[in-house]
């Protein structure tokens, strides 16, 4: 017989069973009759020796079943029947785990997208990035000469594509306005090598890389062909114009693509070999090379990554050998610009290795992986309290159907059946959490970024489900819903049913669950205790992110905005550059509201990283150190108008000028840490050897976080620009009234000077701060909303259990108020126990606590992980919230009446 | 899950041996069948009457018996248990095999102390 038959004939089984049951029965009960027993002696005579029928006739169902799939089926029907009876308490809990599910789903999810996700290419496992000795691997880079030697020896089962970094390019459609859009310059098989495919024409091509300058094609990116060209298909042949130059879009490349940095998503691709048309100048290193001539022939300016994909595992070793013996032909010609022969020793034993490139540059997971792990940690610590608070409410209904239980206990229900039929339950409310989380889980994936992101672009991250995504809720919700059905199902097992039938409803099983420490008030504890640990982590972030705003940035915030353009674009010569200067400042200064202007080619907080090696020597002309110092070139004024200190010597000044002595002034960390404990005014520095070309430094001026707030000042050398003339970053301008008045005048006041100049960015220093503090802000924040939860759920686990307790009492406290107590003494004897839990759980938590904030030193600033003071007052809020929640249970016992309470019992 | 109670003092499957035993003179309803076992084994085995039931469904899945409607000793209406041709085999293999067991053992416990 086939199962399914089987399965459909299993009725009439059933029926046949019970009916031989009874046939027997009766035939007994007749035979005894025949004996001369008396119809209810014969009958009882006759159930005895048969059995409990009921179970055997279970049993023999067993053997057409699959016992255990089926009584599972049987206890979730039974779950769900019970659960929807009690709306209340499944939507109280329901709620609590699709907020702690959701919340641990969703930060999951980031996590995955930014640690764990392969690039969305076809075998990303065969990528491998190339890695130069010990730099980093987003650091590593080659000449193009390089990659192009190397490309041309490999064997067929490797490929090698090269990328420069992806930058910010103005383009314009039609002649329009120029907008800032990441673009990349690749390889011709840049493609070939990801394995991707056009949705529209064509991608890049090796033919493209053969002349230099000669392919003035670019494919653009899925989004900004829906963006811009509202997914034309027409796209094809059409023109823009990057940096100046014309390009024709040539293909679209697949959604989703974005290459091999997670957390950029380039625009457009161009060849390589277009590099010196689209004026691409960052991102690079060079040894002795013409950084101003075209890139692609020069073997000494390092701006390309290498990419390659390895199909057969066998051709790494081969693959490896030919990088190497390239690499080293290459340090050959390169050392020989070293003067130092330990350092050129050192250049010479560097290797390249191969890193996986699978998920591509770790270019987000630097940034996230730590605040992302933190977040994850109070994900599931919300959790664990939510799962406390559940296991809880389980027990005051297990508490309550103790009658109901002995009851099944007594006509034969295993104790195993009554721990499943527990669990069952519990499955099933974490499964509904799970799939209520849902939503939960994808609204976090999706705000985060956004709060994570600064201005108004969002970080690209790829949040598409993926099977680990999936597994990860599936585990959480099973995970959760054991971990909550764990105490309710011992308990319900461990019920002895003769003592519970015995004393009625109102009895607890013996096993010392009544007594002062119970399952319920250890979960309480544990809820309070993990609540005070994400109170003081909230206080605390809050308490950081309070420091970082108040800071002093060491210059003026208020009233400043920074202007920032790119001059390089417009081919200016040395000679234009002065008068520039002049023009554009004269012009800003002119706007009403502006107090003053200064140019710099280092904007405040914008990030720039500017440095350079030089050799400070002492007024006896001694070298006394080799300093590694942030260089800023900027006009006069520069430090009225950033509102930095000059706390030794003096400012620049207008006869600072072209044929004057090369003066310089640097900020007190130089000063402290490179002319020791001299004076450094008056000292000299040099970028070599050579005495000729030196500088005097002529003034200190404080130090002042000019990369990000968060950052400690670097050591910084300013230059006076007429000195030192070339392209600039911009201008800080000092106004008078709110600057974002006049962010528009200032747009027009450069396009008033030269309308060539794209500006890049206009900001207000209090909004470029502002950014900085992303980070710090959405863990303080998350960390806030967290802590109010699990606080929450904490109140809602002391009311829960009190209120049980005191019901539990009733009569005792009837008995009390009988005697003579007062309603006053009542309350106090209730509110005493409920601040002996919460006292208890304080105590724990703070354990927790410290050990937990001195985990996260990293996330703190300008405060110790053991604060007292805010230690403190989570202690107390929290103290206070346990106190209101017990409150309620003590009013009702306190106001109950004495002559009802005893009648009760 | 559930505990065998009925193997209790019973190696596995004796039980249904002696069932298809009884069943091969003829064809009995349960309450018969019990009687019948309890009779001839002098009630020296305790077996629960009801333990029978839980061995007869798995018999019948296993296509050892057939079930029919019948009638009793006292004219009444009664599903009547008969042994199949593959349940014929199955006693023939079982009670070979449980012979030597028992020869097995008897051997052992005769020689054993010696």
């Amino acid at each position: 017989m086939g199962w399914l038959q089987q399965l459909f004939s299993r009725r009439r089984r059933y029926d046949e069973l019970s009916g031989s049951i009874q046939e027997h029965l009766d035939e007994k009960v007749a035979d005894l009759m025949d004996r001369g027993m008396t119809q209810d002696e014969a009958e009882r005579a006759a159930r005895r020796e048969f059995g409990n029928v009921t179970r055997i006739e279970e049993r023999s169902r067993e053997v057409w079943q699959w016992p255990t799939l089926e009584s599972l089926w049987a206890d979730i029907k039974y779950a769900f029947r019970r659960l929807s009876k009690s709306p209340g308490f499944t939507s109280v809990a329901l709620l609590t785990l699709a907020l702690g599910i959701g919340a641990n789903s969703g930060i999951f999810t980031l996590l995955d997208a930014v640690l764990l996700k392969s690039l969305p290419v076809p075998n990303p496992e065969q990528l491998f990035i190339v890695k130069q000795g010990s730099h980093a691997a987003d650091k590593s880079r080659f000449a193009y000469p390089f990659f192009d030697h190397v490309s041309r020896q490999l064997p067929d089962t490797a490929s090698i594509a090269a990328m420069s970094w992806p930058d910010d390019f103005y383009v314009s459609i039609a002649n329009g306005q120029p907008q800032t859009t990441q673009g990349q310059l690749v390889s011709g098989n840049y493609f070939q090598v990801f394995e991707t495919y056009p949705v529209v024409g064509r991608l890049l091509t090796p033919a493209d890389d053969e002349k230099l300058g000669g392919s003035p094609v670019a494919v653009i990116s899925y989004s900004y062909w829906q963006r811009q060209y509202a997914s034309d298909p027409g796209v094809i042949g059409r023109k823009f114009t990057v940096n100046g130059a014309p390009f024709t879009i040539v293909g679209v490349a697949p959604q989703g693509f974005f290459g091999a940095r997670s957390g950029t998503q380039p625009a457009f691709w161009m060849p390589l070999t277009m590099q010196s048309v689209v004026e691409y100048h960052d991102h690079y290193s060079d040894f002795g090379a013409q950084p101003l001539k075209p890139w692609v022939p020069q073997a000494n300016i390092n701006w390309l990554l290498l990419v390659v994909r390895i199909k057969s595992p066998a051709a790494t070793p081969q693959l490896l050998t030919i990088l190497n013996q390239q690499y080293r032909r290459n340090l050959e010609s390169v050392t020989q610009y070293l003067s130092d022969p330990e350092q050129r020793e050192a250049m010479l034993r560097t290797r390249l290795t191969l890193e996986p490139g699978q998920r591509g540059f770790a270019n987000l997971k630097e940034r996230f992986e730590q605040p992302l792990l933190l977040l994850m940690a109070m994900a599931v610590i919300v959790l664990l309290t939510a799962c406390a608070n559940i296991a809880n409410l389980l027990l005051a209904r297990a508490a309550a159907r103790q009658h109901a239980l002995a009851v099944q206990l007594s006509i034969g229900a295993g104790r195993t059946r009554l721990i499943q039929q527990t669990l069952a339950e519990c499955l099933l409310l974490s499964m509904g959490g799970a799939v209520l989380g849902i939503a939960v889980a994808y609204g976090c994936a999706t705000v985060l970024p956004r709060w994570a992101s600064t201005g108004d672009t969002t970080i690209p991250i790829n949040l598409a489900p993926d099977a680990r995504i999936l597994a990860f809720g599936v585990i959480v919700a099973l995970t959760t819903g054991l971990l909550f059905g764990l105490a309710p199902a011992m308990q319900s097992a461990s019920i002895d049913p003769a003592s519970v039938l015995k004393t009625g409803t109102q009895s607890i099983s013996r096993s010392g669950r009544t007594g002062r420490w119970s399952v319920r008030k250890m979960l309480v504890v544990a809820q309070v205790s993990l609540s005070l640990l994400l109170l003081v982590g909230a206080g605390m972030f809050l308490q950081t992110l309070a420091n970082y705003s108040r800071l002093d940035p060491g210059f003026d915030r208020n009233h400043l905005l920074n202007v920032q353009i790119d001059t390089h674009l417009v081919n200016y010569q040395t000679s234009d550059f002065p008068s520039l200067y002049q023009r554009l400042t004269d012009r800003m200064d002119a706007i009403p509201g502006v107090r003053s202007a200064s140019i710099t080619t280092c904007s405040l907080v914008a990030g720039c990283l500017d440095s350079s090696d030089v050799n400070v020597i002492n007024s006896s002309g001694r070298k006394i150190a080799r300093a590694n110092a942030q260089v800023n070139s900027v006009s006069l004024n520069y430090f009225v108008t950033t509102g930095i200190q000059l706390s030794r010597g003096r400012e620049f000044a207008t006869t600072d000028d072209v044929s004057a002595p090369k003066v310089a002034i640097v900020n007190q960390t130089f000063a402290r840490r490179y002319a020791g404990n001299e004076s450094p005014i008056g000292m000299e520095f040099s970028y070599s050897d050579d005495a000729s070309n030196r500088y005097q430094i002529v003034g200190v001026v404080s130090d002042a976080r000019v990369n990000d707030i968060r950052e400690a000042a670097p050591p910084i050398i300013y230059f006076p620009i007429v000195q030192n003339v070339g392209n600039i970053d911009g201008l800080e301008v000092r106004t008078t009234a709110d600057p974002h008045w006049v962010a528009d005048q200032a747009r027009q006041a450069i396009a008033d000077v030269d309308p060539r100049i794209p500006v890049a960015d206009i900001a207000t220093l209090n909004d470029e701060v502002k950014d900085n503090l992303t980070q710090p802000r959405l863990i303080a924040r998350l960390t806030t909303i967290f802590g109010v939860l699990a606080l929450t759920l904490a109140c809602l686990g002391i009311y829960g259990s009190m209120s049980y307790t005191m019901q539990r009492r009733t009569s005792e406290v009837g008995v009390r108020l009988a005697l003579g107590s007062t309603r006053r003494a009542v309350l106090w004897l209730v509110v005493r126990e409920t601040l002996s839990l919460a006292g208890l759980g304080a105590l724990m938590g703070l354990a927790l606590a410290v050990v937990g904030m001195h985990m996260a030193t990293s996330f703190l600033f300008g405060l110790s992980p053991d604060d007292p003071l805010i230690i403190a007052m989570a202690t107390g809020s929290l103290m206070v919230a346990s106190a209101v929640a017990g409150f309620i249970p003590a009013w009702r016992a306190a106001h109950i009446e004495p002559v009802q309470a005893l009648r009760s019992e | 899950m559930v505990k065998k109670a009925e193997y209790r003092d019973l190696f596995p499957g004796a039980l249904e041996l002696m069932i298809l035993k009884t069943l091969s003179r003829k064809p009995m309803h349960g309450y018969a069948l019990a009687q019948r076992i309890k009779e001839i084994s002098d009630d020296l085995l305790q077996i629960e009457e009801g333990s029978l039931y839980p061995a007869l469904q798995r018999m019948l899945k296993a296509g050892w018996l057939e079930s029919e409607m019948g009638v009793s000793a006292r004219n009444r209406a009664v599903r009547i248990f008969k042994m199949t041709q593959a349940g014929r085999k199955h006693l023939e293999k079982e009670v070979s095999s449980v012979e030597q067991m028992f020869a097995g053992i008897s051997r052992v416990l005769a020689l054993a102390g010696q």
